[in-house]
């Protein structure tokens, strides 16, 4: 125990001689978190909103009556809704400056009424990835609402087509016994599905998933957590080269001969590093709390999450600084491996705007584990059950990686 | 004590040390030398701990180094050839941390420490990191932390290498002290003066085995009364063999190559008019003479045909 603490103490004096290294930490992640919160406006900032440009070749009541769907309570808030020309529509998708193009083809009212087959064309905007699909459920909704209106009401509305046939082609105007016969006709069909639509044979209960729940939360509180675990992952990189100082300086041959063993060794460096994943996740989580309104008492927990990721994340880089010959190519490779985990693990861009494939792998990825759990953490989304699960297999991991560390650095590594 | 019996260290095909058996007793200093790859460093890497031999065993204070490494290696000091030092921390800083890494700690660390600063000569910049000292302070400082822990057994490699020679003679009083004090030391040096003037017995190796072994006399008495000659230039080997093996009879030729030609003989200085006759005759060209009166350098070369420093 002694010697651990001599170990420990001694990383803390080599630590606190380079200071400036903890005003790079501290100060990467600040000024990425600012730049973003500040180019997304912010936890108050602009909802994102759907840009949809439609091309109506139809013109007809039932067209107009789809676009006016899209201007239906909270609709009317997250899509925006022009007509253009075609020319101009195919330029504005094609360029990406909106987030889909919907043509609606001649005829189409006609078939809708008739029951007859017709197809809407959707062209969306590959740059983005929910905006698009916000119109595609808009649109589904509308379709199977036609379906069933048929169902329902097909003979009426066969009817009232029938009419307006007779007067666009004869000239014959509706008598008002027909219309009237229809309009009977509606009212039983209503009166007979009333009953079975009121009230509700079931009752739906409103359960938020967390998973789309994710919208609620500002697009800068999306890069909050990854911005933290970006922080993390470089400062357990720059942990991790430490190793190479030790050799070259030749205090890593001296340790070999000494009685202490390196696992001591290694494990002071570890606690080391552990302290300081804690004191820099203590000075940047109050910033992003209060900014983002998270509660206070989230903070011993996520800093301690956070900390628990770096000291995983360190033996991880460490056990990749092992296996490289010469310290370049342990630098180099550490980089190769150091920013696809943070494009892939939501550290670059939030889990939320990448397609799902990807998300699904990044969320898999070391970095991406503990960010996603972190987030849901600070979203009130999980339970502390879940997290100790992870957790735990988290420190085995960890376990397994110091003693292949100690034994590649006792075996190999300290020779040189 | 150091005991070392049978020591082999192979690397796949290549054999870098071959049945090396030697002991050094307490207040002994036991000189380890060879040239370049002559298998020092694999024996000291051995003894320190670095390196698995391949067969054979080390005991160091009658401790198996093997089995009862932590143990043994407790009474072990090391002085590394390259600094072994932290550059960030100071001088106070790094021996307080060797020293508690081998388990001192308190009033009894804090004193050696500061006995170990006035040792080396560094009390009163022990406050400074050690990056701003100079080579031979850092030296010094890389000495102390090798003694901090008091070992019964300290390993010196090379430890005046790059060392301004103020710092050098100091540096071997001080490795004379802990002899004096009753450690065993192994020493290594490319410094021929220095064994002579620190080692009670040598060994020298070459190509991983060793090739002579000794108190200093009794190596300079193997060498008798001859000269070393040492020519540098181009020359024929086959008709320097033959054209000294029939003209300069009681001559020894100890290196002959395309460019070097060491020769060893009674009262060179008197028959070099001779020599240089031969080598006219035979179109040798000549471009630098070395004379040597024997020592322990000219022994060195005897055996092992190279100087120690190249």
């Amino acid at each position: 125990m002694h010697t651990l603490w001599n170990e420990v103490e001694k990383e803390i004096r080599r630590r606190l001689g380079d200071r400036w290294v903890f005003l790079y930490w501290v100060g990467i992640p600040l000024v990425i978190g600012t730049i973003v919160t500040v180019g997304t406006g912010g936890s108050a900032g602009p909802k994102p909103v759907v840009e949809l440009v439609v091309v109506d070749r139809d013109e007809s009541f039932v067209s107009s009556m789809l676009l006016s769907s899209f201007e239906q309570g909270e609709l009317k808030e997250r899509i925006r809704v022009d007509s253009v020309s075609a020319d101009v529509g195919e330029e504005l998708i094609s360029r990406g400056e909106v987030s889909a193009l919907l043509i609606i083809p001649s005829g189409f009212g006609d078939a809708v009424l008739r029951d007859q087959p017709t197809s809407l064309t959707l062209k969306t905007n590959p740059a983005q990835a929910i905006l698009p699909r916000i119109v595609e459920e808009v649109l589904n909704v509308e379709v199977d609402a036609v379906f069933y209106a048929h169902r329902i009401f097909g003979e009426e509305v066969r009817g009232v087509v029938d009419l307006i046939d007779a007067f666009e082609n004869d000239g014959a105007r509706p008598d008002e016994e027909a219309i009237a016969a229809i309009s009977v006709q509606i009212s039983r069909v209503v009166e007979q599905v009333v009953p079975f639509l009121l009230p509700p044979a079931i009752e739906v209960e409103m359960i938020e998933d967390p998973s789309q729940s994710e919208q609620h939360a500002s697009f800068a509180f999306l890069f909050f957590p990854g911005v933290l675990m970006m922080s993390t992952l470089l400062i357990a990189q720059g942990l991790s080269g430490d190793v190479w100082n030790e050799r070259e300086s030749g205090t890593l041959s001296r340790m070999v001969s000494m009685p202490q063993g390196l696992t001591c060794f290694l494990t002071g460096k570890l606690i080391v590093a552990a302290l300081i994943f804690l004191v820099i996740s203590s000075l940047l989580l109050p910033a992003g709390f209060y900014y983002h309104a998270v509660s206070f008492t989230k903070l011993p927990l996520a800093s301690f999450w956070l900390t628990l990721a770096g000291c995983s994340l360190y033996l991880l880089m460490l056990a990749i600084q092992l296996s490289c010959p010469t310290r370049k190519s342990a630098g180099l490779f550490t980089t190769l491996v150091l920013f696809p985990l943070m494009m892939i693990g939501g550290s670059f861009f939030p889990f939320e705007t990448m397609p799902d494939w990807m998300a699904a792998i990044g969320k898999w990825s070391p970095n991406g584990v503990m960010l996603e759990h972190l987030k849901r953490y600070l979203l009130d989304q999980h339970s502390l059950i879940e997290m100790l699960g992870v957790a735990v297999a988290v420190v085995t991991g960890s376990c397994v990686l110091l003693v292949v560390a100690t034994a590649v650095i006792r075996h190999s590594f300290a020779k040189g | 004590m150091i005991e070392v019996q049978g020591l082999r260290k192979q690397y796949g095909d290549f054999v870098a040390v071959d049945g090396v058996s030697f002991s050094a007793q307490p207040g002994q200093i036991f000189g380890l030398l060879g040239p370049n790859g002559a298998g020092k460093s694999t024996v000291i890497g051995c003894i320190s701990g670095l390196l698995s031999p391949t067969a054979g065993n080390v005991r160091l204070v009658g401790r198996d180094l093997t089995t009862d490494g932590p143990e043994a290696k407790r009474h072990l000091g090391i002085v590394p050839q390259d600094l072994a030092i932290y550059e960030e921390l100071s001088a106070t800083e790094n021996l307080t941390y060797w020293g508690g890494a081998y388990g001192m700690r308190g009033s009894e660390l804090s004193d050696r420490v500061a006995e170990v600063l006035a040792y080396i000569g560094l009390l009163d910049r022990a406050k400074e990191p050690t990056k701003r000292y100079s080579g031979g302070m850092k030296r010094r400082l890389n000495f102390g932390c090798g003694i901090v822990h008091r070992p019964k057994v300290l390993l010196l490699d090379e430890p005046t290498v790059a060392i301004d020679p103020q710092s050098r003679g100091r540096l071997l009083d001080m490795v004379q002290e802990q002899a004096d004090g009753g450690a065993a030391v192994l020493y290594t040096s490319h410094y021929m003066e220095e064994a002579e003037r620190l080692c009670n017995q040598l060994v020298i190796m070459d190509h991983g085995i060793v090739i002579a072994e000794g108190t200093v006399d009794e190596l300079r008495a193997t060498l008798g009364e001859r000269d070393i000659l040492q020519f540098s230039g181009t020359f024929a080997p086959e008709r320097v063999r033959q054209i000294f093996g029939e003209r300069l009879t009681g001559t020894e030729i100890l290196t002959l190559e395309e460019d070097i030609l060491q020769v060893a003989m009674e009262g060179a200085s008197h028959k070099l008019p001779d020599v240089f006759h031969v080598l006219n005759e035979i179109d040798a060209d000549v471009s630098e003479t070395v004379l040597r009166r024997p020592n322990l350098e000219s022994l060195f070369i005897k055996l092992t045909g190279k100087d120690l420093r190249k």
